[in-house]
């Protein structure tokens, strides 16, 4: 547990964090689904409730840290509370995550002991799982196999890359709020709904990393 | 103090067949030696396990196996297969772990890391029977004598914060522990059931060494 908690002191070092790995998008295919379709497609913008077993690799400071979580998932209410587990059960810590807010339920006194711990992590789950969504009047960009939704304003561009397929793959942003990428690949089906189950997080801002593995899923 | 060094050093120690001490219940003093004497006849002891997790909030549990391998006196093995392929090896005051997913292997020593110094620290007192040691850290009930089944109240008030009480059950010839149980205060459970428990079996090369 000191191990946690001096690893968590190093994300605020200057250590640089390992890039997002290419991803591989579908080829041979035409991406070209309307605004509406991709809107209605997205797995984030579905009204369910899931359940998600995951291990997760944090890194942030030249060091990692894997840790097992179950999570809760709620795109209706827009509501994400996190599990974290060692490899022997043991509860690390609880967090629950709003779109604007975020409560710590319990932590090891270690965790609860680094400054900014809870709101880091809070921070990157609400960049994954409710991240701000694409609107209908965002602009359109065909590239044969991709598609690309981008929202430009004077304080940040966002931008959200769908493959032939009418996956979600990328959302970037960039601006005054913030500097990150989350990739989504390996969708699979869980209860008849397709979900990514590799999904990396990479925020360039505070230099942090978060990769998901979803084991296991299925709807509440 | 128990409680932050993890589960797996809790676990480790009960899997030596050491039997706890109640100084406030004499009749269970027949029964601890008959334990004692059993834990000292023990050189190596090896099986896997199957861990159940259960997460009050959600009503949900979630299962994990994996590994165990203990060499008297002071090498052991915990390895987690599935879901996540993670673990540790010890060898006297020095060690290795890894994880799949960091792909790292990490030396430790237990004079250097107080974590697994405690973790040490447990396996050799309970490998040594030292009664004052676990007497000093929890308050025993004998909750049934066929099969044995002990609950154990800790102490400390930090440890008592997380931890209701640990129940360990022993196989019905009480030459070993089947199934341990962790009941925390905030309603979760994690119970540990060794499935194909083999005393004093030769043991791999491998037995203490990183997977490759």
């Amino acid at each position: 547990m000191v191990r946690i908690g001096a690893f968590l002191l190093l994300l605020s070092l200057t250590a640089c964090v390992s890039a997002t790995p290419p991803q591989h998008f579908p080829k041979n295919c035409l991406a070209q689904a309307s605004i509406v379709q991709l809107l209605e497609e997205n797995w984030l913008n579905q009204a369910q409730v899931w359940r998600l077993r995951q291990a997760t690799l944090l890194e942030a400071g030249g060091k990692s840290f894997p840790l097992e979580g179950f999570l809760r998932l709620d795109l209706l209410q827009g509501d994400a509370r996190l599990v974290a587990m060692n490899e022997t059960g043991l509860v690390l810590f609880d967090l629950q995550v709003t779109r604007s807010d975020y409560h710590l339920h319990r932590a090891i006194p270690q965790l609860r002991e680094v400054d900014h711990f809870a709101k880091g992590v809070a921070q990157s789950l609400r960049h994954i799982f409710l991240p701000p969504q694409p609107q209908e009047d965002d602009l359109l960009e065909n590239r044969e196999n991709i598609q690309q939704l981008s929202q430009i304003s004077n304080h940040r561009n966002v931008d959200f890359s769908y493959d032939c397929q009418g996956d979600l793959r990328t959302i970037r942003l960039k601006g005054e709020d913030g500097n990150w990428l989350v990739a989504y690949d390996e969708y699979r089906s869980f209860d008849n709904s397709r979900i990514p189950t590799q999904i990396i997080m990479n925020d360039y801002r505070q230099r942090l990393k978060l990769s998901l593995w979803v084991r296991e899923g299925k709807h509440e | 103090m128990l409680y932050k060094t993890g589960l797996s050093s809790l676990l480790l120690f009960f899997f030596l067949c050491v039997a706890p001490v109640c100084a406030d219940n004499l009749s269970l003093e027949p029964l601890l030696t008959e334990l004692k004497h059993a834990a000292a006849q023990t050189e190596t002891l090896s099986s896997p396990f199957v861990q159940e997790k259960y997460l009050d909030i959600f009503a949900e549990k979630l299962l994990s196996d994996g590994v165990f391998i203990y060499q008297k006196p002071d090498f052991l093995r915990w390895e987690l297969l599935t879901p996540m392929a993670s673990g540790f090896v010890l060898r006297g005051d020095d060690g290795e772990r890894w994880n799949h997913l960091s792909q790292e292997q990490e030396s430790f020593s237990v004079t250097d890391d107080p974590v697994m110094g405690m973790i040490a620290q447990q396996l050799l007192a309970w490998a040594r029977v030292d009664l004052d040691w676990l007497e000093g850290r929890y308050r025993i009930e004998l909750q049934t004598a066929d099969p044995v089944v002990l609950h154990l109240y800790p102490r400390d008030e930090g440890e008592a914060e997380f931890i209701k009480y640990l129940q360990i059950q022993f196989s019905a010839d009480r030459s070993h522990v089947v199934a341990v149980q962790m009941v925390e205060q905030s309603g979760d459970q994690t119970t540990i059931t060794f499935t194909e428990v083999k005393i004093n079996s030769a043991l791999p090369s491998s037995a203490f060494q990183v997977p490759k």
